[in-house]
């Protein structure tokens, strides 16, 4: 059976069909939870940003126009909730710690792959909030070059020197730390 | 391993490219845009680090969304549906206030629309036919206070005599300004139809005016005798 898309979704909850909100949280909630708790290394944060978001996606449903895709708007909710806790938050440069229970809860028996997986939440957490997001917006929600300049006001040749840039950073943090 | 101020340097001299244009070169080869690495040790070995460390970010396994989480959504699905519902329930009344007010516009628009219809008309003929036509609607105050208006201000008696037929359906709502016209009026037909106004209604009250017009001279002998008979019975 065909899958309904994200655009008859969001058409339906513009004209009142609440339940289509549904659908699209069930879609969504675990790569944004995932999205939110990987920039902010915090999981009430990330759990309340998960619910704003699709508060707004709700509350903003009525000015959605069915001629555009679905996804680039949904992810740009997503993406100003982000910008608006920095904001709030003052957070903007490195997470002084990043919550590392987000990768496992058993601290003794760590594989490779998990200790692995814990030092690149922690060199992430070494980032500033922007380069979280612009490297979680490519590789976690893969936005396209385009989408990542629309969001983040830059131009589309400028959105891939970013990425290129925050990775770049990314892997000399984890040099540093041994890895 | 080539420190960073070497490989800018390595950059520039070799492919006389920025450090901009380098890393876009990357994105692209990383990406698969470009399909052909730029020949340096440095490129490919700087590409397959990024391409593992993408790789690498991939494989994090996702967490879940706690079930209180998923509960919490579900509560706020409710919130929002009840919430339209009682908005659906607080609209209507201003909704049914809101229609109300359009009755009444509606009725006034109404009640204004015989004015100016009859102000657009431009022959005696015309505003007879219209107003003989009135007699088959119900007039409200507006629509009386604008006729007995017009009494004052038309000059032609048929006119101003098919008004005063039509307005005495209405004697009731007729004050005493209006019989003041019997001291103003000269033509007889249209003073007739005011007496017979005045005969259908408590005329008493109007018996100075009636004294005044029946002594009044050079008075139509008919009128005389309407008024004189208006009087005597009383």
């Amino acid at each position: 059976m065909t899958e309904i898309t994200d655009e008859i979704l969001l058409d339906r909850l513009k004209k009142g069909d609440v339940h289509s909100l549904g659908v699209l949280y069930e879609r969504y909630k675990t790569l944004f939870f995932n999205f939110f708790l990987r920039i902010t290394g915090d999981y009430d944060a990330s759990n309340d940003l998960l619910m704003e978001t699709f508060d707004r996606i709700y509350k903003y449903s009525s000015s959605y126009k069915p001629i555009k895709k679905a996804r680039p708007w949904i992810y740009q909710i997503a993406s100003n909730l982000t910008k608006d806790y920095f904001k709030k938050s003052k957070r903007t440069k490195a997470l002084e710690e990043m919550n590392l229970e987000i990768l496992d809860d058993n601290h003794e028996f760590l594989d490779d792959g998990e200790y692995r997986n814990r030092q690149l939440m922690s060199a992430m957490g070494q980032l500033n909030a922007r380069e979280r997001s612009i490297i979680n917006m490519y590789y976690l929600l893969e936005m396209s070059y385009e989408e990542i300049s629309g969001n983040e006001n830059i131009s589309v040749n400028n959105a891939r020197i970013l990425v290129c840039r925050a990775l770049k950073k990314l892997k000399k943090l984890l040099k540093n730390s041994g890895i | 391993m080539q420190s960073i101020k070497e490989v800018k340097e390595t950059i520039k001299k070799f492919w006389n490219m920025n450090e901009d244009q380098f890393d876009k070169e990357m994105m692209d080869y990383i990406d698969g845009v470009s399909k052909k690495a730029i020949d340096n040790e440095h490129f490919k070995e700087e590409a397959k680090e990024l391409r593992q460390l993408l790789s690498d970010l991939k494989d994090i396994p996702l967490k879940k969304v706690e079930t209180n989480i998923d509960e919490e959504f579900k509560r706020r699905i409710v919130k929002k549906t009840s919430k339209k519902q009682r908005s659906v329930r607080r609209i209507w009344p201003y909704f049914a206030a809101a229609a109300s007010i359009l009755i009444v516009f509606f009725i006034f628009i109404r009640d204004r629309s015989f004015e100016s219809d009859y102000q657009k008309l431009k022959t005696n003929t015309d505003k007879l036919g219209f107003i003989y036509n009135l007699n088959q609607e119900q007039l409200s105050s507006n629509d009386i206070n604008w006729l007995k208006n017009e009494i004052k201000n038309e000059n032609n008696p048929n006119i101003k005599v098919t008004i005063l037929d039509l307005l005495s359906n209405y004697e009731s709502k007729l004050d005493k300004e209006f019989f003041n016209a019997l001291e103003v009026e000269t033509t007889p037909t249209v003073l007739m139809a005011l007496l017979n106004i005045v005969e259908n209604s408590n005329h008493v009250e109007y018996e100075e005016e009636l004294l005044a017009l029946s002594e009044r001279k050079g008075l139509d002998i008919t009128v005389r005798q309407k008024a004189d008979e208006i009087l005597s019975i009383q």
